[in-house]
């Protein structure tokens, strides 16, 4: 039963305003693409909305919504028919949970940026090109003048050292 | 997962970071498709959210242009509960009467504010002590001359050296070579060049014709790149009509300087070291505490930055830290002396006397050398005494490697050093004593003497570093050293042109142990542009008999696992190999894994079975990777590429040629090979792909000449 959220300490303007991004920041993580996160997100808050409750604890909060948001994830590709690659969303779930639950991720958003500082200038080119420019690997490997080999090992190399990065800032 | 998003965290980070795609504002569209559900905000939840943009509001709840009305709340129908989404504070109003107690919001804002300001100073306390620490290592890093830490002197290098262990070791200021100065690449290479000449005058023999283009383009690839070059990169080489000196002198420097083939030299040059410090097999083993990952890192690194070598050797001998990666105390480097801990030091100290020396001081583990007068079997237990003080700690699931204060017996608590039987079976005690007589203090203690920091200063300044560095990089580019083995020089191994080594030595001390001067040196030298043709004028030269080289040729020799794996992977096509690059080179330490087996001796002998046995020929005639290299349906791979061209038959054979040896088939080859055509008219592709299996398969396909 729907009903009109009373002063019970249930607000959905603010829950909505202190959590989307955290949510949708956890399911392009999970692998959705903007407009997937953007409706999820959505149905993700209406299904919470249904049952208001008392937000006190932010960090109960935000796991409460990632989990709503997860399993809606997963139901909705598994009605498209696609595969869900469970250990790779449970991986996901425990880095979130550990590292960018308490804030919506805006830490490790401060760390990548500063650990794309510490990447070979190839390295930083060739994720510019891939990310901002949205240049095709192919193309990617032709700027720089290597193999589209080349280029996949490079591009991997430096999300893995930044994962590391990450991670070692986020430790201190 | 799709191929592009191989880790969707870091993806979707930098797609927000890099590609500007921030986080939506779903405030407007969410209240109000909830509120057209049926839901309603209070007057003053809505105040201040923005309307979506388009959209209309369905029931009589306002936004801020007009005053809000709260409608009567709508029946709707029952809400579906399950476990799943269950929140973490359930309180239904009709179920909370009487049973939990409400807390105040002021006691619950003291609360808080108390947990934060306990918090806080905690946190000071914490940054104060380790400030403080800091200021206390500092100081003590200083010595009389000034700051410690290392200045980049290479000029826009752009990176500072990372030390992630927290101190940088302090290069020595002088060496052997301090008096030397550096002489121009020209001067070097026309002294080389020179003195070899001298040799071949004064033994009267004739040196091999040059090196045809194919072959210098595909000897240099398999050396720089580690793997055979492409028909375009042979053919624009041959079709350079600059003088020959300059074209090779270009083409190497797109090798080593370039930003283009950076990443693949470093990855060759890498694998080599890596071989060489900890073996084709360390690293392997479940239990082994050694991360071949980490120290393929820092080598890689070292040599993306062309770290000068001695500090890089400094670092290797000195490092301290874990081999975890994602640990803040990582580094690399300490892999190559956790790989020797075991009896005593003993494999450690053994491996960089061989490696940083030149000289096989294990040989006199158990008694006096048996060749080498100068050392007794004492030198090789003062050498091993100064990993005395190292010691290998696990915490978890992270291996450290630190250095701590150590005691003696008790006795003499105040004099470390390690016991070892004499020949005679006499027990005897080794103190930290260098080969060239420098005796550090006996006691373990760390602010007397750090014994490894000690170590890898000794080893840096003594010449022998340069002349075994050159020795092994001269060896691995020309297939044979001054010396044979490399590793094992002194007066019972002489080098066959010591005043060359000694000045090549001098040199590269002189150009800062800039390792890719010294490679260009001798990739660019006269004698590394020879064929390896064996004539009459240069058949006395034969380093298998006479044991000392006169580099009148160049020096055929198998290539290595690496070299053929790499090479079959770049006939395969791109997607032979797996899609991740962990998975990469997992896939490939399990090919090799094939050839390497690990004797478990003191020395960390090694043996290869690589060379024309059993395995090796049944993983070149049936193996998977060359059953992809030669699958015609693989659209990726040479073979398909070949077939489906336009080419004529006789282009087509000319093509597979070049891209598996190098070189267009004699006409002889080239009738023969016509003929296998021509016998199967109505399925050439079929005697193309024998033609091609049968190439991969030859011998002049697996060596280097």
């Amino acid at each position: 039963m729907t009903r009109a959220s009373k002063s019970t300490g249930f607000d959905p303007v603010r829950l909505i305003e202190k959590h989307q991004t955290g949510v949708w920041r956890y399911l392009r993580a999970l692998g959705c693409n903007s407009n997937e996160a953007d409706d999820l997100t959505q149905e993700t808050f209406l299904a919470v909305l249904q049952k208001p409750f008392d937000d006190y604890n932010p960090a109960a909060t935000a796991g409460y919504l990632r989990k709503v948001a997860h399993n809606l994830f997963i139901s909705g590709r598994r009605k498209a028919g696609r595969v869900v690659p469970m250990k790779d969303v449970e991986q996901v779930e425990a880095f979130w949970s550990r590292w960018a639950g308490q804030d919506n991720g805006e830490v490790m958003l401060d760390h990548l940026r500063e650990c794309l500082g510490e990447l070979t200038q190839r390295a930083r080119w060739a994720l510019e090109m891939r990310f901002r420019d949205r240049l095709p690997r192919a193309e990617i490997a032709g700027e720089l003048k290597i193999t589209e080999h080349g280029a996949k090992n490079l591009m991997q190399r430096a999300k893995k050292q930044l994962r590391g990065c990450i991670e070692r800032k986020m430790r201190k | 997962m799709n191929e592009d998003r191989d880790d969707p965290i870091i993806d979707s980070l930098l797609e927000e970071t890099l590609g500007g795609q921030a986080p939506p504002d779903l405030r407007a569209r969410i209240l109000q498709t909830w509120t057209a559900q049926g839901g309603a905000p209070t007057e003053g939840q809505a105040a201040g959210v923005p309307v979506a943009p388009g959209a209309a509001a369905p029931n009589p709840v306002a936004y801020p242009a007009s005053p809000p009305v709260q409608g009567p709340p709508v029946q709707g129908p029952p809400v579906q509960r399950s476990a799943a989404t269950e929140p973490p504070v359930q309180r239904a109003a009709r179920s909370r009467k009487g049973i939990l107690p409400r807390v105040s919001s002021r006691w619950m804002g003291l609360g808080v504010a108390a947990a934060v300001l306990l918090m806080t100073t905690a946190l000071g306390i914490v940054w104060t002590k380790m400030y403080f620490d800091q200021r206390r290592d500092d100081i003590a890093d200083r010595g009389p001359d000034g700051p410690a830490g290392v200045v980049d002197r290479r000029p826009g290098s752009g990176r500072t050296p990372r030390n992630p262990a927290g101190r940088l070791p302090e290069r020595p200021r002088t060496h052997f070579a301090s008096h030397v100065v550096a002489a121009p690449h020209a001067e070097v290479l026309s002294t080389v060049n020179r003195t070899i000449q001298l040799k071949w005058d004064e033994a009267g023999v004739t040196p091999a014709p040059p090196a045809t283009d194919g072959e210098w383009v595909r000897r240099t690839h398999l050396r720089m790149l580690g793997r055979i070059p492409s028909v375009d990169q042979i053919e624009a080489f041959e079709k350079n009509d600059k003088a020959a000196p300059e074209k090779k002198a270009e083409l190497l420097d797109e090798f080593l300087v370039a930003d283009e083939f950076s990443e693949e030299h470093a990855q060759t040059w890498t694998t080599y070291w890596t071989n060489v410090l900890i073996g084709r097999t360390g690293g392997t083993q479940e239990d082994s505490p050694v991360s071949r990952e980490g120290l393929q890192q820092y080598i890689r690194d070292s040599l993306l930055e062309n770290k000068p070598f001695d500090l890089m050797a400094m670092e290797l001998i000195s490092a301290t830290g874990t081999n975890d990666a994602t640990d803040d105390d990582f580094n690399g480097a300490t892999n190559f002396v956790l790989s020797g801990l075991e009896n005593h030091g003993a494999l450690a100290a053994s491996k960089t006397s061989r490696i940083f020396m030149g000289k096989q001081l294990q040989c006199a583990q158990c008694h006096d050398h048996p060749f080498d007068n100068g050392v007794k079997q004492g030198q090789f237990w003062q050498l091993a005494a100064f990993f005395r003080q190292s010691t290998v700690e696990r915490e978890d699931r992270l291996i450290r490697l630190a250095d701590r204060d150590v005691q003696g017996p008790v006795e003499s608590p105040h004099e470390v050093g390690i016991a070892y039987h004499g020949a005679d079976g006499a027990k005897a005690v080794a103190f930290p004593v260098f080969v060239d007589g420098t005796e550090l203090p006996r006691s373990g203690r760390l602010e007397e003497a750090n014994r490894r920091t000690e170590l890898a200063r000794l080893v840096v300044e003594s010449p022998d570093f340069a002349r075994a560095i050159v020795n092994r990089t001269w060896a691995h580019i020309l297939g044979r050293g001054f010396t044979w083995p490399i590793d094992d020089m002194g007066p019972h191994n002489p080098p066959s042109h010591p005043e060359l080594l000694d000045y090549m030595s001098e040199q590269f001390a002189a150009h800062d142990y800039d390792f890719k001067s010294l490679v260009k040196w001798i990739a660019l030298s006269d004698v590394y542009s020879l064929s390896s043709q064996i004539s009459d004028g240069n058949r006395a030269d034969d380093p298998e008999i006479t044991k000392a080289p006169l580099f009148s040729r160049y020096y055929a020799r198998p290539m290595q696992p690496e070299e053929v794996y790499d090479s079959l992977l770049a006939l395969a096509g791109p997607q032979a190999a797996p899609q991740d690059f962990a998975a990469q080179e997992a896939a490939k330490l399990q090919w090799l894994g094939q050839f390497a087996v690990d004797l478990q001796t003191d020395d960390g002998t090694e043996f290869s079975i690589f060379d024309s046995t059993y395995t090796q020929k049944l993983e070149m005639l049936s193996g998977e990777l060359i059953q992809t290299a030669t699958d015609p349906e693989n659209q990726d791979g040479i073979l398909y590429r070949v077939i489906e061209s336009r080419m004529p038959d006789e282009e087509k054979v000319e093509h597979l040629f070049l891209a598996s040896l190098a070189r267009r088939p004699t006409p002889e080859e080239n009738a023969a090979a016509m003929q296998v055509v021509a016998d199967r008219p109505d399925d050439t592709n079929a005697a193309l792909e024998d033609l091609w299996w049968a190439l991969l398969n030859s011998s002049e396909f697996l060596l280097d000449h």
